[in-house]
Order: structure tokens, then C-alpha cells, then sequence
């Protein structure tokens, strides 16, 4: 017992850490079952349930082991940027000699990992340069001064690096603006992107999503008399009233206000400065007026007023506390929004994950017969409050844009009076057109909306005509580099295509999860029951060695949060046959030995002692091809490479170490329980 | 209880006919290959996998005849899972209506709403692979497989000699080459069995490697030691005594191995299939090559080096056989 003091309390320490480790992903299941018990008609429930537990479900899904998108359904698509038509598309004066070059750099982009860019250049080194050409006959780029080959290259590098980093940025937008749970988005090599959404329902819409070209539109803000009818009009849908025909607005309470929601939440207190558009020439101040409708719009959103404009009566006698639930209770839908806003500021900040509450309910199909084609409800990007916490604003949009994107034909970011400012061109048609807009919309707001996330929604403040406008009041030159790049998106850079895609349907992945852990739990038993049988004590023992493996290969998967995919788990069951394999290595030559008359303490001793060094190379060349497996594996391939490189790792330690720890104790308190058959 | 007790088997002198049984089904396979060609999973091809659910039982016929109409004429279509009602349905990279890239998917799938109307088809998955994904998981399919024999190669030189290291590497590309002949044939016979080269197959081939090193080392680690322990005794009943002393731990674990990976072959399910199956090849030729394989080619490696030679007899041949390891 002395002897293994430490042993045992090291032994001790990583299984409860285990354990700790552990208890996330038991925690993130049984959040993951309470959710799915919510039926299709229970969405306001359900989302409510996901707003108030949003932390803790988040902080135990951050811990838990992952579940591959084999197991929990999903989609998983790779993207590639196109980044030759960037550099073909830069280009002037092609001719034969450029296109050879183009050719030749698309045979070996197609086989190599190498920047297109590098490539490109050395093929135009090897094919044209001979010709006597330059990279300057071909690019004339704004940003190239002196025209030398090295000052191109890089320009180019430059370009097709920023082309692959908007794309992600366009994809990231929709993909956040459609609700999606936990989407991974990761750039893999230079021009690959990687996207994982788990659980997603319908992929030909995720495919379009990705696919599709980024749309920016500029729109106006709603009327709020309609948008107040729109929300109750939800509100009163999901309480099963039928919609109510009278208009909200034409009641108007004389109590004071009753209702009182909890503000703490409430983000107000974080004001990004305004923006306003002005004419090229005219230089405003950037602290202008509010405008009117988005005044009015909070006034009647806050819920001390919406609480005013409701029948009063209904609330009387209530305390605070009760006449807050009653106003939750009958907004089911509207409380996500109605909370954020107050008298006081226009705007209406919602928390994320009221936010994700709101855009579940509108993505649902019967609801959305309730705006859609009528309004927009759009949001901000995301900022992030004192708690780290993010948050959006929310806007209420005309369904149709005024203009597209398609009539801009060039952005860019400046200073003025040392304040960032974004100018934007537009050709003939858009400049009348534009002019038309900001003429009968002056002192009111525009958004401008890429892909369904308003960056900006600036105030006109005159008529524009001649299509140059300037829009001020960005805090910094990033923010307003990232307008830029918003206005400019319109048209992507660069074509992406999707490579590589893998829709699991969630029926097929509760199969598969079933089907998984069952067979895997009959392996085990026919292998543990096996063992007990034929090695008695030591079976038993090598048993127990063989759980606190998987105890701690399943540990070590949760805390570097790696991935438990379908291979993983046959993985799994090829650990324990290694792990195994440690123990029956050493019983077997502990049976030798005590065939050759040695005492059981000796025999153990040299048992252990002689077995090591097999064990040792056995589990080192099977980590080595683990190694191997994952670096040249994709994907579940790769799952599997990892639990097996950690089960052999945990092995060496749990067969040698544990085993041997348990069998010191046995000898010194009942030697005589020890058989090994 | 004990399955074996001390046994003495002349393994070494048998080696010659299980050269001719490993040649035979190796050459076997590669001719079948090289007559019917391997069947590539998507992974490795280029094209588009649906699985599909139907609410009812269809026919294949039908099903062929609603993709012709969409056309896909010559993709392939095939029962897929417990029942009939479970279809999967390839098109590969080249093919008619392959064109359409991701949306190949949609594609298909209209098609057999339009063709096999009030039959509710539900996805269960979809796979598309670009034909310039699948060239590169192929070679680095290849890449993987030498690069993890010349790294054993090393380790095992390193850690006992070259030609022990080659050995073993001799039998690695053995067991693959054997489970790849009867993944290849038994494709062509059994096609429930979901044999096509994929990226699962692959990573069987893999950890056939790792398993079959792992018998090699333990029979070779033995080796090593009997040569310690009795000098002076020849090569062959070396090698025959240390395999016979191992042969009981070589039997039980492989035997535990089998032994899970016939439960997941059985309740595993669809896409563990061919992988429990490839695997459940590989345990046994991984046993049988350790043995009949590594070992033997090492005994007869270094016993022509000795004939060549011809040492005297007697104390410099006892130094030399324990130095050999």
C-alpha cells in the first residue's frame, strides 16, 4: 500500500477528473432531451425553455463531446473560392500567351495544395516571361505603382486573399441570419472553406444559401402602425386567438403604465454613433436628429407603452410582478423584441438569444405567413456588451428594396475632418433612381442590407443626385473598411463553389447512434464476460482497466473537444481490443512463469516486468499508423484516428500501471483470491 | 482455463505451403481486379450518393425507370439498408446528370418525386464529392499506406534489424493486399455487403496495419529474448518455440478482437458493414502473416545470408544467430 501511495492517488485524481470531465456532455444530453420533447406547435415554449436556460446550455454544449454530423445529422460542405477567375478577371489585354498561362495554372492547381497565385506566377515565369512578357502587360491594378513583377505578385496576393476572406464573411452572414445552431465556418488551406451545420433541415435551402450570389439591397424602414399589427397579429396566432381585427394603435390607455418587464438585460446603455448619408459635398454633423418613424416605432414597442395601448383594464389590480407575466404570457412572440426597446432611445436591442427565440419562430412556415412579402424583420451584426454577451439591434424593413446592389459601381473608404467616411458611385440608372429615393425619403433612415444583415441604416438628409454619396458617422477606419467591402459585395470577387458535400439526415443519425452504442456495448460484454471466464481475478481486474480506459478516452475527447463521429466509436471498440491485448500479454507470460514453478509474487513481478516491451512497441506502431491515419484522413476518418491514438495512449497507462497497482494490493491483503485460471 | 497447453508446432517447416496460399489468394485478388476493375466508393470517384427513405416499398425497376426520365440514365441504384423501402442511389462523377454539381441531389430527388408520385421519399443522406476532391483522397489514400510501412520499417530496423523490418513490411502489404483481394471479390458477389474502396475501407486497411505490426512485434520481441536465453540452439527452433510460447496470447487476443468485431459486423449497421467485415479479414491474415509471413521471410532472409557465407560451425555460428536480432 505504501509503495503505491502516489500511484493510487494520482490513479484517483484522473478519475475523478474524468468524471468531471464527463459530466457535461451528460448535462448537454439531457438539455438536448427536455428540447426535443417540445413538439412543432410548441415553438414559443421551446423558446422561451432556450432563452432563459441559453448559458448553461451553451456552457455544457461547449464542454461536451461532440457528436459528428454522422451521429447527430447535419450537413457538411466544403467551398472553394475560385481564385484563377479572380486573377483572370484582373487582367487586361489577354492574349494566347495568357490564356496558355491560365490553362497551365488550372492543370496543376487541380493536383497541388500550392497558393493559386504562386502557381500562377511561376507558370507565367516559365510560359510567358520567354515570350518576353510581363506581368505588367497584363495588370494595370490601382494599387501597383512601379509595375515590377514582385509588386504585382503581391497585389494579386493580396486580392484573391481578401476575395476568399469576403466570401467567408458572406457566408458567415447568411449562414448566422438563417438561425442555424452551432455552425462551424473554417477556412481550411488558402481558399477552402469549410462549413458544418449540425441538425439542419432542409439542405436544397442551405445549398442555396451558400451558393447563391450575395444580395445587397437598400431598404426603408417599415411603417410601425403596421409593424405593431404584424407582431400582435403573431402574438395572438401563437395564443391561439384568432388575429384581432382592430388596429393597436387606435387604443390608447390613459393608466399609467403597469407592466413592467425585467430590463436588466437591456443593452441600451451601448450607443454606436449614427450615421448619416450625406451629398458628396455637403458635410453634416454626425450626431444628427433621430429619425421620426424610428422614435415613434419604440415609443410603442417599449413594454410601458405597449402595456398603455392595451386594454388597460385587464390590468388593473395586477401587481408588477403579475401584470409583468401577463404581459409575457400574451406576447408570446413580441416579449423577445418588446423587452429590448425602451421610450427613451428609438432603437431596439434584442440579446442573442432572444434573438435566435425570434428568428425560430419566423422561420416557422405558418408564421411566416403572417409578414412575409409584407415585411422584413432584419438585424445588426452583432456587437458585444459589458458581459461579452453579443447583441443586435433589430429592424423593422419594407419587404421590397428600394435598389439593389447591382447598380453600384464602386466603394471606398476615406476621412473626413479626421472622421471615416465611405463614399459609393453608382452608374446612370441607379444615381435617377437613387435620386428618386432619397428625395422622398429626406430625414428618414435607409438600410443597407447585405444578405438579410443591415450594416448600416444611415439618415438622408438631402436629395442626391449624380450617384456620388458619402456615408458618414463610422466609429472607425475598420468599420468603415467593412462597409466598403459590404457595398462592394454585391458582386463577389470570386466564384465559390461547392466541392464536397454530405447531408445526414437526423433520423439516419439517431439510427446510427442506436445501432453504435448498442453494438459496441455487446462487444464489450462478450469481451469482458470472456475475460472473467478465463482469466478469473485477473479477467476481473482487466476488466476494470478496461472501463477506466474508456473512461478516460472519452474524458480526453471532451476536454480537447474533439469529435465522436461513427468511426470514432468503432474506434472506440478497437482500443478496447488493444487494451486487452496489454492485459492478456501479461497474463500469459504470468502463466508461463508460474508454470515454470516461480512464487505469484514473482511471477507477477517478471509477468510485468517481460511483457512491457511487447506492449511497449506493439502500442507504439499502432499509434503510429493512428498518427498517419490522421494526417492523411479527412474528416471521420480522422475521427477515428483520435480516439485511437487516446485509447492506446490511455491503454499503456490502465493496463500497465492500474492492473499491476491492483494486483501489489491484492498480494498484500488476499494473495489467496488471486487466480489467473 | 486454459485453451492451449504447451504446445511445439513446426511452424518455420511449414512456410513453404502457406507462401503458395498467401500468393495464391493475393494473385487472386489483383487478377480479379484487374478483370472486373474495383468498384470506387464516392469518396474516391467524384459524384453524388442519395440515400432515400420511401414511406412505401418500391422496386428497383421503377426506381431506374423515374431516373432515365430525370436523366440519369446509368446511375446506379440499389436496396440499401433493413428493408426494401431503403434505397441508395449514385451518380457518379461523368455520368448522365452528373453536370449539376451539389444540386445533383435535387435533381434526383425531383426526378423520383416525378416518376414515383404519392410514394413520400425521405433523405436520409446525400453525398457529393468533386471529381478534384476524390483524385486527392485518392492519392492521399496511397500516400498514407506507404507512408505508414516506411515509417514501421524504420521503428522496427531501428528497434530490432533491417531485415526484421522488412519482415513485417512484407507482411503489412500482405494483409492489405489480402483483405483488399477478398474486399474486391466478395464486392462482386455479396453487394449487400457494401464493399467498394472508400475512405471506411481505407481506414480498415489502416489499422490492419496496426494490428498486424502489433502480432509481428510480440512473436519478434520473443525472438529476441529466446536468443538470449538459448544460445547456441539454430534459428528455426528459435522461431519455432517463441511462436508456440506465444501462440496462446496471439490466439486470445485476436480471438477477443474477432470476437467485437463480429457483434458490430452483425448490429453495427449499414456503414460499419464492409469496415467490421475488411477488419474480421484482416484479424485473421494479420495472425496468419505474423507467423507464416514476417517471421518466415525473416528466417529465410537470414538463413540464405548463412548459406552464402557458409560460416564454420559451431561457437561463430551460436555468436552470430545471437546477434542476429
Amino acid at each position: 500500500m505504501k509503495k503505491h501511495r502516489t500511484l493510487i492517488i494520482v490513479v484517483l485524481l484522473c478519475i475523478v477528473g474524468s468524471l468531471w470531465a464527463l459530466y457535461p456532455t451528460w448535462q448537454s444530453q439531457d438539455y438536448r432531451s427536455t428540447i426535443d420533447s417540445f413538439g412543432p406547435k410548441d415553438s414559443a415554449k421551446k423558446a422561451q425553455y432556450l432563452a432563459s436556460n441559453d448559458e448553461s446550455i451553451k456552457a455544457a454544449n461547449k464542454k461536451a463531446i461532440k457528436l459528428g454530423l454522422d451521429l447527430r445529422g447535419g450537413i457538411y460542405v466544403t467551398m472553394e473560392v475560385d481564385v484563377l477567375k479572380f486573377i483572370e478577371e484582373q487582367a487586361t489585354g489577354k492574349d494566347a500567351i495568357f490564356d496558355q498561362v491560365i490553362a497551365a495554372t488550372a492543370a496543376e492547381e487541380a493536383i497541388s495544395e500550392e497558393p493559386v497565385v504562386s502557381i500562377f506566377t511561376k507558370k507565367f515565369s516559365e510560359i510567358a516571361s520567354p515570350k518576353g512578357k510581363a506581368l505588367a502587360n497584363y495588370f494595370l491594378l490601382s494599387d501597383v505603382k512601379t509595375g515590377e513583377d514582385k509588386e504585382i505578385t503581391a497585389s494579386l496576393q493580396n486580392g484573391s486573399d481578401e476575395a476568399v476572406d469576403r466570401a467567408i464573411e458572406i457566408i458567415r452572414n447568411r449562414i448566422d441570419q438563417f438561425g442555424l445552431t452551432e455552425p462551424t465556418i473554417q477556412k481550411f488551406g488558402t481558399r477552402r472553406i469549410i462549413i458544418e451545420v449540425p441538425g439542419a433541415g432542409d439542405p436544397t435551402q442551405v445549398r442555396q444559401l451558400l451558393e447563391g450570389t450575395a444580395q445587397l439591397e437598400f431598404k426603408l424602414f417599415k411603417d410601425p402602425k403596421i409593424v405593431n399589427k404584424v407582431l400582435d397579429n403573431i402574438d395572438k396566432y401563437l395564443m391561439g386567438v384568432a388575429p384581432a381585427k382592430k388596429d393597436t394603435l387606435a387604443v390608447a390607455g390613459k393608466a399609467d403604465s403597469t407592466a413592467k418587464v425585467d430590463s436588466s438585460k437591456k443593452v441600451a446603455a451601448v450607443v454606436p454613433a449614427k450615421k448619416n448619408v450625406a451629398d458628396k459635398e455637403a458635410k453634416k454633423d454626425t450626431a444628427g436628429a433621430k429619425s421620426d418613424s424610428s422614435a415613434k416605432m419604440a415609443k410603442n414597442l417599449s413594454p410601458e407603452d405597449s402595456a398603455r395601448l392595451a386594454d388597460s383594464l385587464a390590468y388593473a389590480g395586477l401587481s408588477k410582478e403579475q401584470a409583468a407575466a401577463k404581459f409575457e404570457k400574451e406576447h408570446p412572440f413580441s416579449i423577445f423584441i418588446r423587452k429590448g426597446a425602451s421610450a427613451k432611445d428609438p432603437r431596439i436591442f434584442v440579446l442573442e438569444p432572444d434573438r435566435k427565440a425570434i428568428l425560430d419562430i419566423l422561420n416557422r412556415a405558418d408564421i411566416k405567413t403572417f409578414y412575409e412579402g409584407e415585411m422584413a424583420f432584419a438585424f445588426s451584426r452583432p456587437e458585444k456588451d459589458k458581459n461579452g454577451q453579443n447583441y443586435y439591434e433589430i429592424y423593422f424593413l419594407n419587404a421590397q428594396p428600394e435598389l439593389t446592389g447591382k447598380y453600384i459601381t464602386g466603394a471606398d473608404k476615406d476621412s473626413r475632418d479626421g472622421k471615416a467616411v465611405v463614399t459609393m458611385q453608382m452608374d446612370d440608372e441607379g444615381a435617377r433612381l437613387w435620386a428618386r429615393v432619397t428625395g422622398e425619403n429626406i430625414n428618414k433612415q435607409i438600410a443597407i442590407v447585405l444578405d438579410g444583415v443591415v450594416y448600416s441604416a444611415p439618415n438622408v438628409h438631402q436629395k442626391i443626385e449624380g450617384g456620388n454619396s458619402e456615408i458618414s458617422g463610422m466609429r472607425d477606419l475598420s468599420e468603415a473598411n467593412l462597409l466598403k467591402i459590404v457595398l462592394k459585395a454585391g458582386a463577389l470577387p470570386a466564384p465559390v463553389k461547392i466541392i464536397q458535400e454530405q447531408v445526414v439526415g437526423p433520423s439516419l443519425g439517431a439510427d446510427s447512434i442506436s445501432k453504435g452504442t448498442e453494438s459496441i456495448f455487446f462487444g464489450f460484454l462478450a469481451v469482458m464476460i470472456f475475460m472473467a471466464l478465463y482469466y478469473i481475478t485477473g479477467g476481473f481486474v482487466a476488466d476494470f482497466a478496461v472501463i477506466i480506459n474508456l473512461l478516460f478516452t472519452l474524458a480526453v475527447l471532451a476536454t480537447f473537444g474533439a469529435t465522436l463521429t461513427l468511426p470514432g466509436m468503432a474506434g472506440l471498440v478497437l482500443t478496447v481490443g488493444i487494451a486487452v491485448d496489454a492485459n492478456v500479454l501479461i497474463y500469459e507470460r504470468l502463466r508461463e512463469e508460474l508454470g515454470n514453478g516461480k512464487s505469484l509474487k514473482l511471477a507477477i513481478d517478471d509477468g510485468y516486468k517481460r511483457a512491457f516491451a511487447p506492449i511497449f512497441d506493439g502500442h507504439l506502431t499502432a499509434f503510429f499508423s493512428g498518427i498517419i491515419l490522421y494526417s492523411f484522413g479527412t474528416g471521420t476518418v480522422q475521427g477515428f484516428a483520435v480516439t485511437l491514438m487516446i485509447g492506446i495512449a490511455a491503454s499503456l497507462f490502465t493496463a500497465i500501471v492500474i492492473t499491476r497497482i491492483i494486483f501489489d494490493l491484492l498480494l498484500e491483503r488476499a494473495p489467496t483470491a488471486i487466480k489467473f485460471g | 482455463m486454459h485453451f492451449f497447453r504447451k504446445t511445439n508446432i513446426d511452424f518455420i517447416g511449414k512456410r513453404r505451403t502457406w507462401y503458395f496460399v498467401s500468393t495464391f489468394i493475393t494473385v487472386a485478388g489483383i487478377i480479379w481486379a484487374l478483370l472486373r476493375g474495383v468498384e470506387f466508393g464516392i469518396d474516391f470517384a467524384g459524384g453524388t450518393e442519395v440515400q432515400l427513405k420511401f414511406g412505401k416499398i418500391v422496386k428497383i425497376d421503377d426506381i431506374r425507370a423515374a431516373l432515365d426520365a430525370g436523366g440519369f440514365r446509368g446511375a446506379e441504384v440499389k436496396y440499401y439498408g433493413a428493408d426494401e423501402s431503403g434505397v441508395l442511389i449514385r451518380v457518379r462523377e461523368g455520368g448522365a446528370g452528373a453536370g449539376a454539381g451539389a444540386q445533383t441531389t435535387k435533381n434526383v430527388q425531383d426526378a423520383i418525386a416525378k416518376g414515383i408520385p404519392g410514394n413520400n421519399a425521405q433523405l436520409l443522406q446525400n453525398t457529393h464529392i468533386g471529381a478534384k476532391i476524390g483524385k486527392e483522397l485518392q492519392q492521399k489514400a496511397v500516400f498514407a499506406v506507404i507512408f505508414t510501412c516506411i515509417v514501421i520499417l524504420i521503428y522496427l530496423a531501428f528497434r530490432f534489424k533491417f531485415v526484421y523490418g522488412m519482415g513485417a513490411v512484407i507482411a503489412i502489404v500482405h494483409d492489405v493486399l489480402v483483405a483488399f483481394a477478398f474486399a474486391v471479390i466478395c464486392n462482386g458477389i455479396t453487394p449487400w455487403l457494401n464493399l467498394e474502396m472508400n475512405s471506411t475501407l481505407l481506414a480498415a486497411f489502416l489499422t490492419i496495419v496496426g494490428f498486424s505490426v502489433n502480432d509481428t512485434v510480440i512473436i519478434y520481441d520473443r525472438i529476441r529474448e529466446d536468443q538470449k536465453k538459448y544460445k547456441g540452439q539454430d534459428l528455426k527452433t528459435i522461431m519455432n518455440r517463441a511462436i508456440n510460447e506465444t501462440l496462446p496470447r496471439t490466439i486470445i487476443t485476436s480471438g477477443t478482437v474477432f470476437l467485437t468485431l463480429v457483434v458490430l459486423f452483425i448490429w453495427g449497421g449499414e456503414v460499419l458493414r464492409g469496415f467490421a467485415f475488411t477488419m474480421l479479414v484482416g484479424v485473421i491474415t494479420g495472425t496468419y502473416s505474423s507467423i507464416f509471413v514476417a517471421s518466415a521471410i525473416s528466417y529465410d532472409w537470414l538463413h540464405r545470408d548463412k548459406n552464402k557465407v557458409k560460416q564454420p560451425a559451431g561457437k561463430v555460428k551460436a555468436k552470430e544467430v545471437a546477434t542476429a536480432v
